[in-house]
């Protein structure tokens, strides 16, 4: 079934193809909703919200663009007002203090990934939002400006500096256990 | 091992490691139809509303151009024979009118996809 066709369904009222739409689209939902929303009940109930909005404005969806990227869209930025809301990690990247812990073995490819995952939780949101719509769901440049509404040198800064940060924290503290070794 | 590049890339690209309920299309589903039904209540609501408001603006003009129609309750019968009949079979004929109305920019909203 293609987009129309399904946007059709729904509209018409039909629950199995609310279903399909759900089942469509739920990883890209997950997806802008965990890298915001630590707790899983509030994860939860924002995947719901976020559906039963889609669906409620799916009138006025008018096929400018891909339904995923329409998607995201209220997905972010039901994410970001939940994260404002909360006061969740709204600071700069430079600003963040990132908390590796005492003994953390990165010798090993699979410790390193772990460290790698540990350092790309503590983010800030806006740039774990756009990691995740340009690697995750592979979105393009252009596409992830009609998502969050930053212009395209912002999408690209973040996902630069945010690499590169990552990259800093990795090697130093690599150098460090090879110096405790 | 793999360049550090090589593996932030590989880490970003990993799904994060939630599921949701087996029950999380039901609750939407059942969501909607909740949401659905309470603003169709209210919309029957205003529509009878405006109904009321319609009688009663009727009911005020005539009073006041043809003083004396509804001088007593009797009146109403008396009078202007058949202005209760009246006045409902307006209500109606709005009541169904704005029934359409939303159904018809529904079909229209659809054909156009």
């Amino acid at each position: 079934m293609d987009e129309k066709q399904l946007v059709r369904q729904v509209l018409s009222g039909s629950d199995s193809a609310i279903r399909l739409l759900i089942s469509k689209y739920e990883r890209l939902v997950i997806h802008m909703v965990t890298r915001v929303v630590s707790d899983n009940m509030d994860r939860e109930e924002l995947c719901q919200d976020v559906f039963v909005k889609v669906i409620n404005k799916l009138d006025g969806f008018n096929f400018d663009s891909k339904l995923s990227t329409w998607i995201a869209t209220i997905a972010y930025r039901m994410a970001v007002n939940f994260a404002k809301k909360k006061k969740l990690n709204q600071v700069d990247l430079d600003e963040v203090e990132f908390k590796v812990g005492e003994h953390f073995e990165v010798t090993e490819e699979e410790d390193m990934k772990k460290f790698i995952h540990k350092l790309v939780d503590q983010l800030p949101t806006n740039y774990k939002s756009v990691l995740t719509l340009f690697y995750l769901d592979g979105f393009s440049y252009p596409e992830i400006v009609e998502i969050t509404g930053m212009p395209e040198g912002t999408v690209k800064n973040y996902i630069h500096r945010a690499r590169l940060k990552l990259k800093k924290i990795v090697e130093e503290y690599a150098r460090k256990e090879v110096a405790l070794i | 091992m793999k360049k550090i590049e090589e593996l932030i890339d590989e880490v970003l690209k990993i799904e994060p490691d939630f599921q949701l309920r087996k029950d999380f299309k039901d609750r939407v589903v059942s969501a909607i139809n909740r949401q659905e039904k309470a603003s169709q209540r209210k919309l029957y609501l205003w529509m009878a509303l405006g109904t009321l408001v319609i009688f009663g603006f009727g009911y005020g003009t005539i009073a006041y151009f043809l003083p004396g129609t509804f001088e007593s309750l009797n009146g109403l019968n008396d009078g202007v024979s058949g202005i209760i009949p009246l006045a409902v079979v307006i209500g109606i004929l709005i009541t169904l009118v704005q029934y359409l109305d939303k159904r018809l920019v529904k079909n229209k909203i659809l054909m156009n996809i």
